[in-house]
């Protein structure tokens, strides 16, 4: 166990915020390898840990793309990937073998960003998470013809991707999260319960109205730029 | 009598939209218990309507997709996170 706790210490950390976070897992550290000096770990346990932290590492790019997508600034997207990590190395024991890692180091980086650095930010967004009535659905069942719809799939056609990254960023927080782990993550609706902490029939919610918003957005957009209005004669 | 009937099937008929309109995502995230998903899916195959709606919202996942490409961490942050490894290697 040559593994040397000064050399943590020695560690040049460009950014401020992050220093702090550093100076924990240093300390975390420490005091992991002196319990594990006392109990002289066996090669299973390193294997496992190792193991562990490869598995953790294999999600960084994602992790980061994802904080970047909260965030919306690369200085703080990777002040809340490296506490997230530094938590997840920190709290190996914790993760039950088995069960999904790359859901477990969400959820760190979800409560990261909301407990340290939303709350510089937090918008009069947070909607009320109300169903869709049915009253609502009905509307829509009944109300757009055929040719409403054709032309707004020929508006979507034209619509550039930085027309949806840009709509997608304006939607209200939980339910931007909500589309982007179901949509982008690819996530379960149990496993995005289980991130964002609340029960499954919250997540539809979000998920539905999320995607509601999205999608009038969208047709707003094209409609300002006269797309997908060439039906007409045809 | 028979303008009766057609008002109930009508009606049945906008149910089974609603139904559909209301299960769209759950359908599209491959959330539904596969009956219920059989059920949407002879739906949409009965009602031009709620196909080109299904398609619609399909189209718009891959849109949320295509705007969302994976940006790589910076190799500095791999760097800082690798020396908070407990197992890091010398």
């Amino acid at each position: 166990m040559s593994i040397s706790p000064a050399r943590t210490h020695t560690v040049v950390v460009p950014q401020m915020a992050a220093t702090r976070a550093l100076v924990l897992v240093a300390l975390l550290s420490v005091l992991m390898e002196d319990q594990e000096l006392l109990e002289a770990p066996t090669d299973a346990d390193l294997d496992a840990a190792l193991a562990f932290e490869e598995e953790a590492l294999s999600h960084l790019d994602r992790l980061y793309a994802a904080a970047l997508r909260m965030t919306r600034n690369p200085a703080d997207a990777e002040d809340v990937v490296q506490e997230t990590y530094a938590k997840a190395f920190g709290s190996r024991h914790t993760f039950q073998a088995g069960t999904n890692l790359k859901a477990w180091l969400y959820r760190i980086l979800t409560n990261t960003y909301i407990n340290n650095y939303r709350k510089a930010q937090r918008s009069p967004q947070l909607s009320g998470d109300e169903e869709v009535t049915d009253w609502q659905l009905a509307r829509a069942a009944n109300h757009d013809s055929t040719g409403l719809r054709s032309a707004e799939m020929e508006a979507l056609d034209q619509t550039p991707d930085a027309a949806v990254a840009e709509a997608i960023a304006a939607l209200p927080e939980t339910f931007r999260m909500a589309v982007l782990l179901a949509d982008v993550e690819g996530f379960s609706y149990k496993e995005i319960a289980e991130i964002m902490d609340t029960p499954i029939g919250t997540v539809m919610s979000r998920l539905n109205r999320g995607r509601a918003q999205l999608r009038e957005s969208l047709a707003e957009y094209a409609q300002e730029r006269g797309i997908g209005r060439t039906t007409g004669g045809r | 009598m028979a303008e009766g009937d057609m008002y109930s099937h009508e009606h049945d008929e906008l149910d089974e939209c609603v139904q559909a309109l209301a299960r769209v995502h759950a359908f599209l995230h491959s959330e539904l218990l596969e009956a219920d998903a059989d059920l949407i899916r002879h739906h949409l195959h009965a009602c031009e309507r709620c196909m080109e709606n299904f398609e619609i919202e399909s189209t718009i996942t891959e849109m949320i997709q295509r705007s969302q490409p994976v940006s790589s961490a910076p190799s500095t942050l791999t760097a800082r996170i690798q020396t908070m490894r407990i197992t890091r290697k010398h």
